[in-house]
């Protein structure tokens, strides 16, 4: 249910932006003109890109528009996603649909771990293997994906979501040695310059963070490197996850998100996670 | 006046197991199959169904190229079935007959082994595998017959599927195709049973109690009956499957199954092909 209302609002604010998204303009006065990209991407005074702004969620070139968009009237319909809608019906739609990936978007655990992993998955909303996300515990790195905001210093980038920050140090630092690592949801994360991309490595995981919501576990031996470039306006993301359970990394999709160039924008506070739902549910239905 | 009544009677009787004219519309019959498996989902009725695990128990005789073996008891009978790269691995315990007690009998897009002692034998540090080459076409055709395996290949066939009513059922025909859709929910990687023609005949519900294929030089004919959405009682989907299967080849009876558990929520599936397996096939 709660999934439901979270998947419902980014939807909305995913169409709303997609509308105001053609109107974006040049951020800063300073920058490199993009092969493919209408605006130049900033520049900082070290030539590096300047990743500093408010960034949303948008459709990625060729992506077609979301559902329920009616081009004509820009009216946004929030159609849920089940046959009859009847609440039955979207609770198993919902349950069956979120875990159509193909192999080769599956992490692939090494076999000892399969029945973990499918225990997870039919027992993700109890206590037996709780999915984290799902208590309203942090998402942890990579499942939270991109950041809404990003300020962006010479000694260190701070990575805003809804409900929690990450820093990233890109001053040289190298990671702490192994024996002073305590082990955290968003771990220890240093970042270098591959050319324009910026390449993340964290380490130092506590290992109750999931990858995601069909009982994809972790251990706390995982090391996650994060690869962000940013194209004139638009910032593209993409992760991979290694880790002694697996047989072999695992890549996340690409994510892309659109800079809000509104200079007076604002993030209204989030609402905090509370958990209602897992006193409620009588069934393993998980959608 | 009872003669109108009689009449009318019979027709309204009549309606309830003659097909009625649309239903040779292929496009309307295959959404009618998915939609009576549980598998067309969300507003766009989409097929959703990935992967599925069953769960049963039954007989089986060993049938070999030529021959059929002596009927054995099958104590538990675990299929773990993916129609995405497509894949199926059967870990089998019986009772009787020749072969070892516990079997596990894996394909893999082209390539078939089975795993000894442990599921995932073969992959790095973990049991062992012997390549099965010459089973790839068998245990193709073992999860392309299954009631969605059928629906996809039906679909998969796109024009060569055929509609037609006998007596009062519908009947889809078509060629298994090799149309391979890497990482969609039907990928149909038929192999050598490119072309063999395959045969559907639907129950009132629109949904397969009969598939036939010929190849080689057997007809194999697997019915399913009593559908149900075999779930656990507190993790259902309305997702339907046969609780019993029963397989003939060249007419003779060589497996029947009852089936008690499904998980038809695309549960994790993966089935990597062991490196030893690749290097056995590539020689």
């Amino acid at each position: 249910m709660k999934q439901r209302f979270i998947i419902g609002g980014v939807a909305a604010v995913f169409a709303a932006i997609w509308l105001t998204s053609a109107r974006v303009t040049t951020q800063g006065a300073k920058g490199q003109q993009d092969q493919g990209s209408p605006v130049a991407t900033p520049q900082r005074p070290d030539g590096r890109p300047d990743f500093s702004g408010v960034w949303v969620p948008t459709r990625s070139r060729g992506e077609a528009l979301p559902a329920g968009f009616d081009s004509n009237t820009g009216n946004f319909n929030n159609v849920l996603r089940s046959r009859t809608t009847d609440p039955v019906d979207f609770e198993r739609d919902a349950g069956i649909r979120q875990r159509v990936f193909p192999r080769e978007g599956r992490p692939w655990y090494k076999p000892q771990y399969w029945d973990r992993v499918q225990f997870n998955d039919v027992h993700g909303h109890s206590p037996l293997a709780p999915d984290p996300a799902f208590q309203c515990m942090p998402e942890g790195v990579p499942r939270m994906g991109m950041p809404q905001e990003i300020v962006h210093t010479d000694k260190q980038m701070i990575f805003l979501y809804p409900l929690h920050i990450r820093r990233i140090y890109v001053d040289g630092r190298p990671q702490p040695p192994e024996e002073q690592w305590i082990g955290t949801w968003f771990g220890h994360s240093v970042g270098r310059w591959e050319g324009e991309t910026l390449v993340i490595d964290t380490v130092d995981f506590n290992g109750l963070e999931w990858l995601g919501w069909p009982g994809w576990f972790t251990s706390p031996d995982k090391r996650v490197t994060e690869r962000m470039r940013r194209n004139g306006n638009t910032l593209t993301w993409q992760a991979t996850v290694e880790d002694s359970v697996l047989l072999r990394p695992w890549t996340t999709a690409t994510q892309t998100r659109q800079l809000n160039t509104n200079p007076r924008a604002e993030i209204e506070e989030p609402l905090p996670c509370v958990e209602k739902d897992l006193g409620h549910m009588v069934t393993r239905e998980r959608g | 006046m009872r003669t109108h009544a009689i009449a009318i009677g019979v027709a309204v009787a009549l309606a309830g197991v003659v097909p009625h004219a649309q239903d040779t519309n292929l496009k309307e019959v295959l959404r009618k199959v998915g939609l009576g498996l549980g598998i067309l989902r969300g507003v766009q009725e989409e097929d959703s169904l990935m992967t599925v695990e069953y769960w049963g128990t039954g007989t089986m005789h060993e049938v070999g190229p030529k021959t059929v073996g002596p009927l054995v008891q099958i104590k538990s009978y675990h299929a773990a079935v993916a129609y995405d790269f497509p894949g199926m691995r059967l870990d089998m315990t019986r009772a009787g007959g020749t072969a070892p007690p516990r079997e596990i009998q894996v394909v893999s897009g082209r390539f078939a082994w089975n795993e000894i002692d442990k599921i995932g034998g073969g992959l790095p540090e973990w049991g062992s595998a012997v390549p099965v080459m010459d089973a790839v076409t068998d245990r193709l055709l073992r999860l392309w017959t299954t009631p969605f395996g059928a629906y996809k290949a039906a679909v998969a066939a796109g024009g060569k599927t055929k509609v037609t009513v006998e007596g009062r059922a519908v009947v889809l025909t078509f060629p298994l195709t090799n149309s391979p859709q890497p990482g969609h929910t039907a990928n149909l990687v038929v192999g050598e049973l490119n072309g063999a023609p395959m045969k559907v005949t639907l129950n009132a519900e629109y949904r397969p109690e009969r598939v036939e294929v010929r190849y080689r030089d057997r007809a194999l004919v697997t019915t399913y009956s009593e559908y149900g959405d075999l779930n656990e009682q507190d993790y259902k989907a309305d997702v339907f499957f046969p609780a019993r299967i029963v397989q003939t080849v060249n007419g003779q009876t060589v497996l029947d199954l009852t089936i008690q558990k499904t998980n038809t929520y695309n549960p994790y599936i993966i089935i990597p092909v062991p490196e030893s397996v690749e290097k056995a096939a590539a020689r």
